[in-house]
């Protein structure tokens, strides 16, 4: 308990700047959360409702946001008061940062570009901002106490955004659900964090990955304690057997809203989730005793268990509900799921001490890359709901005829989605297999790789539509400027780039900011 | 220099079918630019010295590796590339029917520019997947080859081509993840990504793990038999090569079937040699079975075009049977069945096609008397159909009997009783091929059709003739393709060799249960 009381008894007045240490790090965080102060305020002194002012304040607002995380680059900093490090801002952190950010920015230039006005509310921008500095947050958080509270920050801006303008009547159910979803995964989280807090004495990452794994505190009730929080990371990953609410969120949402969900979101969840996990080979190498070792090896096996179940019920359960989609947004919500199982995969490998820096450097990279294609797929699914009026796939019939350079980066993104070469998607998933074979986990492997074969099914859907087939009397061309063409070959470029050509580099930089965690 | 040059003119010619709006100038773009890749591949056979079987290295012709992609201690991998007398046969093979089909793919009237477009593509995996040395190089080749089939197929096919499309696409999906599953094992295992060195370093792979390495085989035996296609892999096959349009046809018999096969030789089989001797009954088994089945099926069809399908199932079990073999003749003669079948099948599916177009139906029970009608198309058609059927003096038989009398004198267990129940496939091979013959070309015509056909035209002839003269060459003086071929394999066996000297291996025999299998799915197809 000593480790909190600093935070807990504080007077007020003498928390003070000069008191904490490197608080200038946290200057993107604290720049988001002044942005959610000075939308709120112009909002209030313009007194005159929507404005197209708006989006564009947030796009200029994130712009500024993403200079201050680039500038802010160097050696990893410890945040915190008098010693007792809350956060770390390190290239982890920023890489994910970075992810967050531009996730918000294509947000906010696909709703602008949706043809629906409620971005140019001040109040979505609020949220928004408040998502985003609680996710930038989340991916620094190196103790539970703020961690908990970033996590909320982010749920409950999720539960906004998500409800905040329907497409449907199915999106008022998947709205609530996620409410009431969500909030009893937080409790179970909260009970769980309040199990190990009492059984460790700590909230530091680093202590309790030690205090977790070794023999002195190792009981059951910490136990259901870890199992517990894992499961509020599972819900916010949409991760098996938290995943039932994504489906009818993600179909009910806007489709920006619900890109925005299904990467900014997933991305915070892996965020922290990977630095926890990646405290705990450096926790077992310290092991004083040879049998303290044994049983932390003993321990991390329970939990490389845990993640590999969930990472194969994940997989396969958003893969095969996917084959079965007419709707392009459902099925996209579906096999983001199957993603989110992938990247437990790597996740899982975290633990073991070879290769953390690898699947480390594979779950930065892949969801670097899942922003571009994942997006720009949601991408399509704005146009034809803003153009269509519709988001069935088969509303695409002979639209690749159409449309050609439209159609042609729809389909590199769906087999990047896919994970066939020459594409980023097929390097992302290479990069997320191999420490599963390095390790010799080779049934698992093969289990991620049939399920790589059989998403396949269902992302050539909307490559039958496109170009197997003519356009006919009902085929409606989407109404695209050259601004959204523009956008979706924008998205598509880096997909192609990053598999065909040199994507070592990128790789390589992704393993330089993951090899400075610890 | 001269690889890289090959795998990448096709996709140059790409950009300028965009410039041009003129339909019969994209169509010379198509032609031209594999024109000039059958040229390049010409030329290669022909600066080409056999003796040069060391791949990658000191002795090797036309090899490189650059480094190309390297992320920390986990991924180092090689833009490599390398051929030798196999690979070299099989580009040339590759070069001369993509231009034979870019020609016969200018009666193509729907959409002419992304027709050629995905063909040329195609055509850059297909060279690419051949001169790769490098695994991850090889993979992206290999998978390269999925996307303009699956829309050549799907977009220019016939009625069930969407349904042909999809299943083509996910059976060869289901055999990539294996080859990938597989490589990546092997990869951690030797920490190099490049098959010549992972070759000489085979015996390192999980070494002393027999059930690993025999589970690795497997992996990669299933990844490669998809394409080949070997029983009972083949399903996808008659689908799409019955739905396919006539040059997508040729290309897939002609050079797409000839991945798997090059697949097993250049990686599934050096890989793992004690694991080829000790499945050598299964292996024959299979190959057996692929050429009774494949035949017995093909008796039994009534479109002309899924018999020449089934054809090919029946023909590429040769391979597997001369590859599992192991003697010096049986592999000479697999990769002749190869060659030969690239030749023969594609001539075949030319010729399905040239009446096709006229008739616009493939009902062998409808036609009747075209010797009569069509003396020259028949002249053709008789060399494609009787070199499939083996006659002497066709390559066909040179290939078939390099298979049956090097498989006959192996040393493996039991290797005459499989060879001369294969042999069983001569027979039915015959009967097919003779009963359609009757059928199809003997005869008085029967019905009238609406327009008159029209004999062989010039287009047909350029693309038909060629390969009738190169059947015919290498059935009466096969020494080019031989000399090409043999020093490389020679190289090739060794490993092997030893294996079957040292190795003392069970006696194994063709289980019962299979030959019943085979009979009754033979009963059942009549």
């Amino acid at each position: 308990m000593h480790s909190l009381l600093p935070l807990l008894a504080q007077d007020g007045g003498e928390l003070s700047a000069a008191l904490m240490d490197n608080f200038g790090a946290l200057l993107p965080e604290m720049f988001l959360c002044a942005m959610v102060v000075i939308v709120l305020l112009v909002d209030l002194v313009r007194g005159r409702g929507p404005s197209p002012l708006f989006p564009w304040l947030t796009l200029g607002g994130i712009v500024v946001a993403i200079g201050l995380v680039i500038s802010g680059s160097g050696d990893p900093l410890t945040v915190g008061y008098d010693g007792f490090a809350a956060l770390q801002v390190d290239g982890l952190g920023r890489l994910f940062k970075l992810i967050f950010l531009i996730t918000g920015a294509l947000t906010v230039i696909f709703i602008m570009r949706s043809g629906r006005r409620y971005g140019e509310e001040g109040e979505f921008q609020v949220v928004l901002f408040g998502s985003l500095a609680g996710m930038c947050y989340l991916a620094s958080a190196t103790e539970l106490i703020g961690f908990y509270v970033a996590f909320e920050l982010v749920s409950y801006t999720g539960y906004l955004l998500a409800g905040y303008r329907l497409e449907s009547a199915k999106g008022a159910e998947g709205a609530s659900k996620y409410v009431i979803f969500g909030s009893v995964s937080s409790a179970i989280m909260l009970f769980g964090i309040t199990l190990i807090l009492g059984f460790t004495g700590t909230t530091k990452f680093s202590e309790i990955a030690t205090a977790l794994l070794s023999v002195e505190t190792a009981q059951p009730a910490l136990w259901v304690g870890a199992v517990f929080t894992f499961g509020g990371f599972a819900y916010k990953a949409a991760a098996f057997p938290f995943q039932f609410w994504c489906p009818d969120v993600y179909e009910g949402a806007p489709a920006p809203v619900a890109g925005f969900l299904a990467v900014a979101s997933k991305a915070a969840a892996f965020s922290v989730g990977v630095r926890i996990l990646a405290y705990a080979p450096a926790a077992g190498a310290a092991a004083a005793t040879p049998q303290l070792a044994q049983l932390f090896s003993q321990n991390a096996a329970f939990l490389e268990k845990l993640l590999i179940v969930a990472s194969v019920g994940t997989m396969t359960w958003g893969n095969l509900a996917a084959l079965r989609q007419t709707s392009l947004q459902r099925m996209l919500a579906y096999s983001s799921i199957a993603h989110a199982g992938y990247l437990l995969m790597a996740a899982a490998m975290v633990l073991r001490a070879d290769v953390a820096t690898d699947a480390m450097t594979a779950i930065g990279f892949y969801l670097l890359i899942y922003l571009f294609m994942n997006l720009g797929a949601f991408w399509v699914a704005t146009l034809m709901r803003r153009d269509l009026g519709t988001v069935e796939i088969r509303a695409l019939r002979g639209l690749g005829w159409k449309q050609p350079v439209f159609g042609v980066c729809f389909v590199i993104i769906l087999v990047s989605l896919t994970g066939l070469p020459p594409t980023a998607g097929f390097v992302g998933k290479l990069q997320l297999f191999a420490p599963v074979v390095r390790e010799g986990f080779y049934v698992f492997a093969a289990i991620g790789l049939v399920n790589g074969a059989i998403s396949l099914y269902y992302y050539a859907k909307p490559l039958r539509e496109m170009f197997l087939n003519k356009p006919d009397e009902d085929t409606r061309p989407l109404r695209m400027t050259g601004a959204d063409l523009a956008l979706i070959v924008a998205l598509t470029i880096p997909v192609l780039v990053l598999g065909l050509y040199r994507w070592d580099t990128v790789t390589n930089a992704v393993r330089d900011a993951v090899a400075m965690v610890q | 220099m001269l690889l890289t040059l090959l795998t990448f003119l096709p996709v140059i010619g790409i950009p300028f079918l965009f410039l041009t709006k003129d339909v019969k100038v994209q169509r010379m773009i198509g032609v031209g630019t594999s024109a000039l890749a059958m040229l390049l591949s010409f030329y290669l056979w022909w600066a080409f010295d056999p003796a040069a079987t060391t791949l990658l290295g000191e002795g090797s012709m036309f090899g490189f590796s650059h480094p190309w992609i390297s992320v920390g201690e986990s991924f180092q991998i090689n833009y490599a590339m390398d051929v030798d007398g196999v690979s070299l046969l099989l580009i040339v093979l590759t070069g001369l029917l993509g231009f034979l089909a870019a020609i016969n793919a200018m009666s193509i009237q729907k959409n002419v520019r992304g027709f050629y477009a995905m063909y040329l593509l195609l055509l850059t995996g297909m060279f690419g997947t051949f001169v790769a040395m490098d695994l991850f190089l090889f993979y992206v080749f290999w998978e390269l080859m999925l996307l303009p089939m699956y829309f050549l197929i799907g977009i220019w096919g016939g009625p069930k081509r969407e349904f042909a499309a999809i299943k083509f696409f996910l059976y060869t999906m289901v055999g990539s993840v294996l080859l990938l599953g597989a490589f990546l094992a092997v990869y951690f295992q030797l920490d190099t990504f490049s098959i010549p060195e992972i070759i000489a370093r085979q015996s390192e792979i999980f070494a002393g793990n027999g059930a690993l390495r025999m589970t690795l085989f497997v992996a990669l035996f299933i990844g490669f038999a998809v394409k080949v296609p070997v029983f009972p892999f083949h399903t996808w096959l008659p689908l799409a090569h019955v739905e396919a349009p006539t040059p997508i046809s040729v290309i897939l018999a002609g050079v797409l079937l000839k991945m798997g096969g090059y697949g097993m030789i250049r990686i599934a089989f050096p890989w793992f040699p004690d694991a080829v001797v000790e499945a050598w009954p299964w292996l024959a088994t299979l190959g057996i079975v692929s050429i009774i089945y494949g035949a017995a099926v093909a008796l039994a069809q009534t479109d002309w075009k899924k018999l020449v399908a089934y054809s090919s199932v029946s023909h590429m079990g040769y391979v597997i049977l001369g590859l599992a073999a192991m003697t010096p003749e049986s592999i000479n003669g697999a990769v002749l069945q190869m060659f030969s079948h690239g030749l023969l099948s594609a001539m075949m599916f030319l010729c399905v096609g040239v009446i096709y177009e006229q008739a616009h139906h493939r009902d062998l029970n409808r036609f009747s008397g075209l010797l009569k009608l069509l003396p020259r198309y028949t002249f053709v058609a008789m060399i494609a159909f009787f070199g499939s059927l083996g006659l002497p003096g066709m390559s066909g038989f040179i290939a078939e009997m390099f298979v049956f009398f090097g498989a006959f004198k192996s040393d493996l267990p039991n290797a005459k009783m499989f060879t001369i129940v294969g042999t069983i496939g001569i027979v039915l091979g015959a009967v097919y091929i003779l009963v359609m013959i009757q059928k199809v070309f003997l005869g008085t015509p029967r019905e009238k059709p609406l327009h008159p056909y029209k004999d062989l035209s010039l287009r047909e002839g350029i693309t038909l003739w060629p390969l009738a003269v190169l059947a015919l060459f290498f059935g009466i003086y096969p020494r080019p393709a031989i000399d090409l071929v043999d020093p490389a394999i020679t190289e090739w066996r060794k490993p092997f060799v030893a294996e079957i000297v040292s190795g003392d291996h069970e006696t194994g025999a063709l289980p019962p249960g299979l030959i019943d299998a085979v009979d009754a799915a033979r009963d059942e197809e009549r």
